[in-house]
């Protein structure tokens, strides 16, 4: 965006600077709107220098053939007509090859696996632990709670004097250890499903982890060296006694 | 990388994974003194 942004600015500063000086007959005024500073574009034979990109020159007036150019993108050709005092605009849209495509494809789903892979299957079991350990702390304090409302019963029981003190701490005994017997049950009950499921999670997590490490990240090879495909060598032989060297190729494919 | 996450996981297992005892097993009340027995009959 602040690209853009930047690009129309030196547009329009190319445009008041351009109204503003005295432009010779026998020139006009170029700009050549380029995206990617490596681009290699030419101007018949010349290079036109990636520092005067998306800026706005003189040159003399007449037909150029432009030649433009960048790594994974097929080569563009064009004519332009440079006019007396006329200011042209030129985009240089270069068009991605459909092997650089592909390449773009391999490298974002190589991204995409590499991260889904490495972080995601440890941050989903741990939020998930952090979250079992919570609910078990929460099922802790309420067994303490209860343990010591036990304890408590247990005591007045045996401080009772009266029939009624005795039934009701017998009574509040009872319900309290009942409930306590299945707040523990429960709270075991949610300790082991944690250690199965996050054992299983870790589990699958650390083989993630490890596939990450072993996805081959993607290579693009726009020109692959006809040399690295062949072999060749001499090999001196015996013919109507004379010794002769032939060449042997292979060419791998 | 791998064995920090290691680390980390055992770390949390072992705050969650241990089972709680029933301490309260031991805890009988005894008979009071102003409980009724049924009479048997011979």
């Amino acid at each position: 965006m602040l690209r853009y942004f930047i690009t129309i600015l030196l547009i329009f500063g190319s445009l008041s600077i351009f109204a503003q000086i005295n432009v010779p007959p026998s020139k006009g005024s170029l700009i050549l709107l380029v995206k990617d500073k490596k681009t290699t574009v030419r101007l018949d034979s010349i290079k036109y220098d990636p520092n005067n990109f998306n800026q706005a020159h003189l040159i003399d007036t007449g037909s150029y053939v432009l030649r433009a150019w960048v790594q994974g993108h097929e080569l563009l050709e064009d004519t332009i007509s440079v006019v007396s005092q006329k200011y042209i605009r030129y985009k240089v849209d270069l068009e991605r090859t459909a092997a650089y495509d592909t390449y773009r494809k391999e490298l974002t789903w190589y991204r995409v696996k590499k991260n889904l892979y490495r972080y995601v299957p440890f941050l989903v079991t741990g939020v998930y632990l952090i979250n079992q350990k919570q609910k078990i702390d929460d099922l802790d304090d309420d067994l303490d709670f209860s343990e010591d409302a036990v304890n408590r019963y247990y005591s007045d029981y045996n401080q009772a004097i009266t029939p009624n003190e005795f039934e009701l701490a017998e009574k509040n005994f009872l319900e309290r250890s009942a409930r306590y017997d299945d707040q523990l049950s429960e709270r075991n009950e949610v300790a082991n499903q944690t250690l199965i499921v996050g054992s299983i999670g870790v589990i699958i997590s650390s083989y993630l982890m490890y596939r990450s490490f072993k996805l081959k990240k993607p290579v693009y090879s726009p020109t692959p060296s006809l040399l690295s495909h062949v072999d060749a060598s001499f090999s001196p032989i015996l013919m109507n006694g004379e010794i002769l060297n032939t060449l042997s190729i292979t060419i791998k494919l | 990388m791998i064995r920090i996450a290691v680390f980390v996981f055992c770390a949390v297992f072992s705050l969650t994974s241990c089972e709680r005892e029933n301490v309260l097993d031991d805890l009988k009340l005894e008979d009071s003194p102003f409980k009724v027995y049924p009479e048997i009959d011979d």
